[in-house]
């Protein structure tokens, strides 16, 4: 048990900074009208499709607290937005009878623009001021995008990331 | 996978919950200003800084490849406006050499403090914004180079924003397009003082406090007031007015204005080591 967590442990804690460093140094970089795509956020909803709601909201909830270490905006926003957003998609992807290629971009499109909206909200809830504008249109597309479109990737290696995890869960009780 | 399932429907509420409650603690404390968080994203930076450097640099050709499929059309628009605009400097050259020696006068003249004399650090800017709705941008000066949080940013346009944060050798400027930022500015035309105030991306400055009847016309240059014990040095070209109007009713005008710098390409900037009168 303790070496399955621990494997985990150091995978996620190898991954977070690898997927943070990608977002400051590449994926901020590359814009399409003016937005840019979130991976941190992609990594936190493909981590809830795999482990499920509880886990997946917890791993989702370390995913933007370290995202929060490196913005300026309130502290806790992205943990916030990213974990409620995972509990949704672990929920609903939980529910899935049969895998369908396609499942996993529509469900990371609809939880990356379900996060969005929320970190939009509960932003506006803690005094971030002008977040409503057309730009967040632009926002919400780019992001549901970029992520549903590098969902398999991601999916491989949170797959990867939570091996241990999963080669537990399906040991005999 | 039919175990895995099973184990999903473990009731996942309690854990949620603590989860939101765990972040609306963390942004209560960061609102409240607890130490420990500012300390936490000053390390974070540090550590993740030079890593993040070197990533930039290896992806540059990918950043390049990009940005010319996606961004064609707007860098050959970009061409031709700089092109013509190289024209009609030419032009103007010889009359902006006597003006600027004219300006050096008036400013040896008026004594001001900015221009010349208050320290200052060149910086590169070496990260956009992180996410979508920050309006900052990384340099690469921090606390060792002598920058501390507050001190104002400018280019050779105008003002570009305050430092927001400062690691040991990078620092974060907060664009003064940013909702959150507000200075305290001058217009020639008009007997008081405004207060400028960014809102947000592609949104026009604002200039607050001016009175309705105040003469107003487009093109007048905003620069900071430099009060005693301000932020800012004074007459740091902030912005241009680009629309103003006044409702019925109305006690003050609605200035809107463009920053003079280029905040969308920002390549090196200076940062003022300037200390507000106490």
């Amino acid at each position: 048990m303790r070496v399955i967590l621990d494997s985990t442990a150091i995978r996620l804690l190898l991954v977070v900074p690898v997927v943070l460093t990608l977002q400051l140094s590449l994926v901020s970089e590359l814009r399409i009208f003016g937005a840019t795509g979130d991976i941190v956020l992609l990594f936190a909803l493909v981590a809830a499709m795999i482990t499920g709601p509880q886990r997946g909201a917890f791993i989702a909830f370390a995913f933007g607290l370290a995202f929060d270490l490196v913005l300026q905006s309130p502290f806790g926003l992205s943990a916030l937005a990213y974990c409620l957003s995972a509990s949704v998609v672990g929920r609903v992807h939980g529910g899935l009878y049969r895998e369908v290629w396609w499942f996993a971009p529509v469900t990371v499109f609809l939880g990356s623009a379900g996060a969005v909206m929320t970190w939009v909200v509960a932003g506006t809830v803690f005094g971030v001021s002008d977040l409503w504008t057309v730009h967040l249109v632009g926002v919400v597309l780019v992001v549901s995008g970029l992520n549903a479109v590098l969902a398999p990737a991601a999916l491989r290696i949170m797959r990867w990331v939570l091996a241990a995890d999963l080669d537990h869960a399906k040991l005999p009780a | 996978m039919a175990f895995a399932r099973s184990r999903r429907r473990v009731r996942s509420r309690p854990v949620i919950l603590l989860l939101i409650l765990a972040s609306i603690t963390f942004l209560t404390l960061d609102a409240r200003g607890w130490g420990p968080i500012a300390s936490s994203r000053r390390i974070a930076g540090d550590l993740l800084a030079p890593v993040t450097r070197a990533a930039t640099h290896v992806f540059q050709p990918v950043e390049n490849a990009w940005n010319g499929v996606f961004g064609y059309g707007k860098l050959k628009s970009e061409n031709d406006r700089l092109r013509q605009q190289v024209n009609d400097m030419k032009g103007t050259q010889a009359q902006a050499t006597a003006a600027q020696a004219e300006m050096a006068k008036l400013l040896a003249l008026l004594d001001i403090p900015w221009a010349n004399t208050v320290p200052a650090v060149a910086a590169q800017v070496v990260a956009l914004p992180p996410s979508n709705f920050e309006q900052t941008v990384q340099i690469d000066k921090g606390s060792a180079d002598g920058v501390l949080v507050g001190y104002p940013v400018v280019d050779g346009a105008g003002l570009v924003g305050r430092i927001s944060g400062v690691g040991r050798h990078r620092a974060v400027v907060r664009l003064l397009t940013d909702p959150d930022f507000f200075a305290g500015v001058d217009l020639p035309t008009v007997p008081e003082k405004g207060i400028v105030n960014g809102h947000g991306r592609g949104k026009p400055l604002t200039v607050d406090l001016i009175a309705a009847d105040a003469p107003m016309s487009k093109g007048t240059v905003v620069v900071t007031s430099g009060v005693p014990q301000s932020l800012f040095p004074p007459l740091i070209p902030v912005g241009s007015v680009t629309a103003y109007r006044k409702a019925p009713g109305d006690l003050q005008l609605t200035v809107e204005a463009e920053p003079t710098a280029d905040l969308a390409h920002l390549s090196f900037v200076k940062v003022l080591q300037w200390k507000p009168e106490t």
